[in-house]
């Protein structure tokens, strides 16, 4: 600091702030927090959800708004087949359920939308003719009947860490469909309980708009879009820290960008993001491009839409450990579980949905240094 | 410390904040680490018992319902908990400011609950009442950065990860900072010769 403010310093140096301590505070406190911890942590994940879902989101909708969503499903439909021979439904086109205007830092208005949707993969290793697609879209609508009124058996949960990124929960549940036919399946957080309420929503909005104010924001993606060599659309998914310590990623459009000359119109933008997602899409190649405060590694792709337009779709990540799995590093992981290749952490009992469940913490390093932490949980009697 | 021992440190803390998701034991040993330098530094922010032991609660269930959100390169918990804290800090002057507003003349408007004891009539700690006092008029990113630096003892690359700015932009802070806070205490009849 400057000469000038050497006596200000020396009084601040000088002086003794007040001590108080609360050893009856620190006892309650600490009990209140442990008997919470016992009793299960129904209400974490939340954010985890929030978070996947907006990414999602991010993939399927490059309007330049807002959004976060959900996963109340009602219907289904079958988007088209990726180049890996899965098959991809979504539920009903995204319903807007709330629309408002905020600022961007720099004062542009920001558009803001909630939408509501889910696309769910599905890989039964067999061939499906039109028949057989339509099948699968009726047993995806039962299975979520089912779930909505919770008639299913939890098998189990699986927690998990990339390189320190905790990953999403997910549950192991068994339905069994009115023919009796039983199927396991894989999914995030349960049912409408944990969802957040519109006051829940409503003032984490009014937060995050505050912090993107201030410029407080984390860019980890971004998405562009390119037509006629002009970039037409570029999304991010951003991650604010909420002051409650919850983080929340939302997809919004880049108010910095440039008008261009030519446009996409809404279902171009849309079956382009689609088309990338379901990997129909060709290899450009990679760029490496500084924004936001970062180095963004871009991988570019060639799309081409159903009337022939060609666009240039690009996915760019910040440089840095990795954060989630490629398919290779799943395939990977999941022969080093085979093995027992893993470290074994700790083991511990949690009641989850009901259940009291038995965990196993396992760290796993894959064959470029990245650590995978993960914790399965079954019943007792299944050890 | 050395590199190593500083990695050691952070696969041990990482461990212990993974394992105190759902271990009581661990859970206990986290909050029995970071329990007392919290509740210190909300209350060297507020000078208010009550206040330190509501936004002390408020930041560690807080911390512990979000465990699971806590990313361990990004920065190290401690700093976590401290911008966890600082925001409740934030909040708690915010809530203030609009009581206030909404009972004008009804409350001492400097210090609520501040209640001086035997201990604390020495002539530092008269000093750091007058420094609080002074402290009010700044705005909360100045009386952040100073109660950090100055009374929490902590080094910029700490309060950088605390506060999440770059060291650049917390020097300038500081400097405007001292030069507000000098400002306040002539104000207030101070001499700072």
């Amino acid at each position: 600091m400057s000469d000038h403010h050497e006596p200000i310093e020396t009084l601040l140096k000088g002086a003794m702030p007040p001590e108080y301590q609360s050893e009856e505070h620190r006892q309650q406190l600490r009990a209140q927090i442990l008997s919470r911890i016992e009793t299960g942590r129904a209400d974490k994940r939340v954010g985890a959800r929030w978070k996947t879902a907006a990414l999602l989101l991010g993939l399927l909708c490059a309007a330049a708004a807002a959004t976060e969503l959900g996963l109340q499903v009602h219907r289904y439909f079958f988007e088209g087949r990726a180049r890996d021979g899965a098959y991809i439904f979504t539920t009903t086109d995204p319903e807007t359920t709330y629309g408002g205007t905020n600022h961007h830092a720099n004062g542009t208005p920001l558009r803001l939308s909630n939408m509501w949707m889910t696309g769910i993969r599905t890989d039964s290793g067999k061939e499906l003719d039109a028949a057989g697609i339509e099948q699968q879209r009726k047993d995806l609508e039962e299975i979520d009947a089912l779930r909505q009124r919770n008639a299913r058996e939890l098998l189990g949960v699986t927690d998990s860490a990339v390189n320190g990124k905790v990953q999403p929960r997910v549950y192991t549940f068994q339905y069994v469909r009115a023919d009796g036919r039983k199927e396991t399946i894989n999914e995030g957080a349960p049912g409408p309980l944990q969802d957040p309420s519109p006051a829940q929503r409503e003032r984490a909005g009014e937060e995050i708009a505050e912090l993107r104010q201030r410029g407080q924001r984390e860019v980890t993606t971004v998405w562009t879009t390119e037509f006629e060599g002009h970039v037409v659309e570029r999304t991010l998914a951003c991650r604010y820290t909420l002051s409650d310590g919850r983080e929340e990623t939302i997809g919004e459009g880049d108010p910095e960008l440039p008008g261009a000359a030519k446009v996409l119109t809404p279902k171009q933008s849309r079956e382009a993001a689609m088309l990338a997602a379901l990997k129909q899409r060709e290899l450009l190649g990679s760029e490496q491009v500084q924004m936001y405060g970062k180095t963004f590694n871009f991988t570019k792709y060639s799309v081409t839409l159903s009337d022939g337009t060609r666009v240039v779709w690009s996915e760019g990540k910040p440089q840095g450990p990795k954060t989630s799995l490629t398919e290779a590093d799943w395939k990977e992981l999941h022969k080093l579980i085979a093995a027992h290749q893993g470290q074994t952490l700790s083991t511990y009992e949690e009641e989850v949905l009901g259940k009291v469940l038995q965990f196993t913490m396992v760290k796993y390093v894959l064959s470029d240094g990245t650590e995978v932490i993960q914790s399965i949980g079954v019943p007792g009697s299944e050890r | 410390m050395s590199l190593d021992a500083s990695t050691e440190l952070a696969e041990g803390e990482r461990t212990l904040v993974l394992a105190a998701q759902a271990d009581p034991d661990a859970a206990g040993r986290l909050f029995d680490q970071h329990y007392p330098e919290i509740f210190r530094y909300i209350y060297h922010s507020t000078l208010d018992h009550a206040a330190a032991e509501d936004l002390t609660s408020n930041v560690f269930f807080s911390a512990f319902r979000h465990l699971g959100f806590f990313r361990w390169r990004r920065i190290p918990f401690r700093a976590w908990l401290y911008r966890i804290a600082t925001n409740e800090v934030r909040m708690h002057y915010r809530r203030q400011k609009r009581l206030l507003a909404a009972n004008a003349g009804l409350v001492d408007p400097e210090y609520p609950g501040a209640e001086p004891t035997a201990e604390t009539t020495a002539a530092a700690q008269d000093d750091y009442r007058l420094l609080h006092r002074a402290l009010r008029e700044l705005g909360q990113k100045y009386r952040t950065v100073i109660v950090l630096r100055y009374f929490e003892g902590k080094p910029l690359s700490e309060i950088c990860e605390i506060t999440n700015q770059r060291e650049g932009t917390i020097k300038s802070q500081l400097h405007r900072a001292l030069a507000r806070l000098k400002e306040a205490l002539v104000r207030a009849g101070v001499s700072l010769a």
